[in-house]
């Protein structure tokens, strides 16, 4: 009877205890199954591609993998195994021996335990990766040459199967280097932590930290996916114990409005002009003056996207962050403003002091000692005086609100980071000569992307469109997900007044204008130079250094194209300064390239004909039908 | 006594012998069935795994080679091959096309368009000056 109760009462303890494990700290051992069992792979999204107009890859991403190491693998054999291994991911013997030799720490229990993961940061493409499984596959150590018991015969498979891993990944790639760095943009790798159920799992991704890589940043990253499952004990998955998988959601695609082959020409003719010139930097921006496309955007010195280096001064994208007083190519500004206000024609005349002013006792200049001028003249010869004079007829307050309305002191809201805005001081600030040297652009600081923008306006029939770089975003299968427009734009001057700006702009590139050399022989262009000098703090200007620039477009009447070429701090010792001389031919150079590629039809009558008749051997150059 | 013992003794223990062998049959089967079927799982599973790999390794290959062919097909890339080999590949001048009028519209082709073009390219002209030459 005793015995009964006994065992009844060492029954009913026993069921207390299942009880207590499995009721009341079921959370507990779950936990700590969970975290024996339950594994949890991440599933990096590829980054969406960065294209061209025409589809060519401007950046793009590789899959690779990237190595880990498990020292408590390697035991004593590390350093045979990294001798093999270094050489083929990139790394000194030593440096790799280093990461790869076992610590002992102290785990959460307080027992020691040998490391277990080392992150060697390598992105292996597929063929290295087979190398290193090859080879360590294939690595025999002396001691294997005995007779081995099972526990080591395990140690040398685990060794060879399981001490290097690799992990799925991406390595963002720019295969034209270079090319369109500043718009493109870079990516730099971020570490953070993902924490699921039971898991915690340190991730490195991808973030853009500049160019359209940083600004389109949440649409090129795409979703991480996931699995939560089980491994076993040789860490293989148990699949009919998986939980969730979710598969990752690439980024999307961005086609950009950049035309690789024109960027190229672009970017080509610049570095020349780097060498000829030694100019500080240079920039250079073509645009669609319809659509407000831009088509190229250069920046030099730049830098290579893939090697990023140390110097992130070479990141600066200056066709959007650089402020420059503009000098001549602004008057055009001034002149379409007032052509616009009905204050003058294109045949109404100024008397340019034969070249030498003084307004309210401080001096101004022109190239030449001109007297009465038209105001086509004065875009024609680059006049100063008589654009200060025409500027005086418009008046501080109109003055300022075209300026404005043209885009200047406000970004253009391209969509690149950084963009600044320029100074434009509103007129309660200005001098009493402010009004006399806006209109030959000094006292107003201007960026590349608000000049170039600002005469496509006045080749768009006075119509202001905002820049677009960005064309659409694809899904990884190339369906458009996004169109992207500028709209219909707003007007700033009349369609009058912008054709009589264009028919001044067209005397510039001629023998008696300013930049002859911009001159194409199959297209009219219209066009205005520019040279300033650069303001040295308030200590006046800098003695032998120049802005020069031209800013073009071209058919002049039915513009495709328009051309910004700016060379910041062009020494005159080098032997050109003016626009007319050092950036009207690069813009001559780069509208024939372009205009070859993108077959602009041809606006100068006879150019078939001349073509016919200069061929040698009088047969009929070939015909080739644009769509 | 024992006789009437002996006859009932056996009656009765066929009977229960027969569904103890009928119960552990079925105990048994089902438990090497759903060991089977455990194993089957698992092994299906296996092969899932090694689908899902090979299907991985495809598009990974797929990807790369992707990458590659666009590589190739770089503007840059055909440009210098075609410098490289010495083709004698020019871009043709302005002056060299003709614009036809666009049969549909009764009118010129458009001309001001982002649509991509391909880019063409022209062949030197045998016995003469190069087709590249500005016309004048």
């Amino acid at each position: 009877m005793l015995f009964t109760v006994l065992l009844g009462l060492g029954f009913l303890g026993l069921a207390g205890v299942l009880v207590h494990i499995h009721v009341r700290c079921h959370e507990h051992y779950k936990e700590v199954a969970d975290q024996h069992t339950l594994r949890m792979f991440l599933r990096e999204p590829r980054r969406g591609e960065i294209l061209d107009v025409q589809g060519h890859p401007l950046a793009t991403s590789f899959p690779v993998k990237r190595l880990f190491a498990d020292p408590s693998l390697l035991g004593p054999y590390y350093a045979e195994v990294a001798r093999a291994v270094a050489p083929l991911v990139d790394y000194q013997e030593g440096e790799l021996i280093q990461k790869l030799r076992p610590t002992l720490r102290t785990n959460a229990n307080g027992r020691l335990v040998t490391n277990s993961f080392v992150n060697l940061r390598r992105k292996l493409d597929a063929d290295q990766w087979q190398q290193v499984t090859q080879t360590l596959a294939s690595l025999r150590f002396p001691i294997e040459s005995a007779r081995l018991k099972r526990s080591q015969r395990d140690f040398f498979t685990n060794l060879r199967q399981q001490s290097f891993y690799g992990v799925d990944d991406y390595r963002r790639e720019y295969p034209s280097g270079k090319l369109a760095a500043h718009v493109l943009g870079c990516t730099q790798e971020k570490e953070s932590e993902v924490a699921g159920r039971a898991v915690t799992t340190t991730v490195t991704e991808l973030k853009g930290i500049d160019g359209i890589e940083n600004w389109l940043d949440p649409k090129l990253r795409g979703v991480r996916g996931w699995v939560l499952t089980e491994t076993d004990r040789r860490k293989r998955e148990v699949v009919m114990h998986r939980g969730q998988s979710i598969d990752p959601r690439p980024g999307l695609n961005v086609v950009l409005t950049i035309d690789m082959v024109v960027q190229n020409i672009l970017e080509t003719e610049l570095a020349e002009a780097m060498k000829t010139y030694a100019p500080e930097s240079a920039v250079g921006i073509i645009t669609r003056p319809r659509t407000g496309e831009i088509v190229a955007l250069a920046v030099l010195p730049n830098y290579d996207p893939n090697n990023l280096g140390t110097n992130t001064a070479l990141r600066r994208n200056r066709a959007i962050t650089d402020r420059i007083e503009p000098g001549s190519t602004f008057k055009i500004v001034v002149v379409a403003s007032a052509l616009h206000e009905k204050l003058v024609t294109l045949d109404d005349h100024f008397f340019c002091e034969n070249g030498h002013w003084m307004y309210l006792g401080r001096p101004l200049r022109d190239h030449g000692s001109y007297g009465d001028m038209s105001v086509l003249a004065i875009i024609t010869k680059s006049s100063n005086i008589g654009a200060a004079k025409i500027g005086l007829q418009l008046g501080e307050e109109k003055l300022y609100q075209y300026v404005r309305a043209f885009g200047f002191g406000q970004p253009t809201g391209i969509t690149l980071p950084g963009e600044v805005g320029g100074l434009l001081p509103s007129p309660k600030l200005w001098d009493r000569i402010t009004i006399t040297r806006i209109p030959m652009g000094h006292s107003v600081d201007v960026t590349p992307i608000q000049m170039v923008m600002a005469m496509s306006a006045i080749a768009n029939d006075g119509i202001m469109m905002k820049p677009l770089l960005v064309k659409s975003l694809q899904d990884a299968d190339g369906k458009t997900v996004t169109q992207f427009s500028t709209g219909p734009g707003t007007r700033i001057i009349s369609s009058q007044a912008a054709k009589d700006t264009v028919t001044a702009l067209k005397t510039v590139p001629t023998r008696e204008g300013t930049a002859i050399k911009a001159a194409l022989d199959f297209y009219t262009v219209a066009g205005k130079t520019g040279t300033a000098q650069i303001p040295d703090g308030n200590r006046g200007y800098l003695d032998g250094v120049y802005v020069s620039s031209f800013c073009g477009f071209f058919p002049a009447d039915n513009p495709e194209l328009c051309l910004y070429i700016m060379l910041n701090k062009v020494d005159r010792a080098k032997g050109g300064y003016y626009g007319g001389q050092v950036a009207a031919p690069i813009f001559k150079r780069v509208a024939e390239q372009a205009a070859q590629h993108l077959k602009i039809r041809p606006d100068k009558e006879g150019s078939y004909q001349d073509a016919l008749a200069t061929s040698t051997n009088g047969t009929t150059p070939p015909l080739v039908r644009t769509p | 006594m024992a006789n009437k013992r002996k006859g009932q003794s056996g009656a009765v223990r066929l009977v229960p012998a027969i569904k103890a062998i009928v119960l552990c049959a079925l105990i048994g089967g089902s438990t090497v069935g759903y060991v089977l079927q455990k194993n089957q799982i698992f092994a299906l599973g296996q092969q899932i795994k090694a689908r899902e790999e090979k299907l991985k390794n495809l598009r990974t290959q797929n990807k790369i080679q992707a990458g590659q062919l666009a590589n190739l097909q770089l503007p840059q890339n055909l440009a210098e091959r075609a410098r490289t080999l010495n083709l004698g590949l020019v871009p043709p001048q302005p002056g060299q096309m003709v614009w036809l009028p666009d049969p549909t519209a009764g009118g010129t082709a458009p001309t001001n368009s982002s649509t991509p073009r391909t880019p063409l390219l022209v062949i030197q002209q045998p016995g003469g000056g190069r087709a590249n030459q500005t016309p004048r």
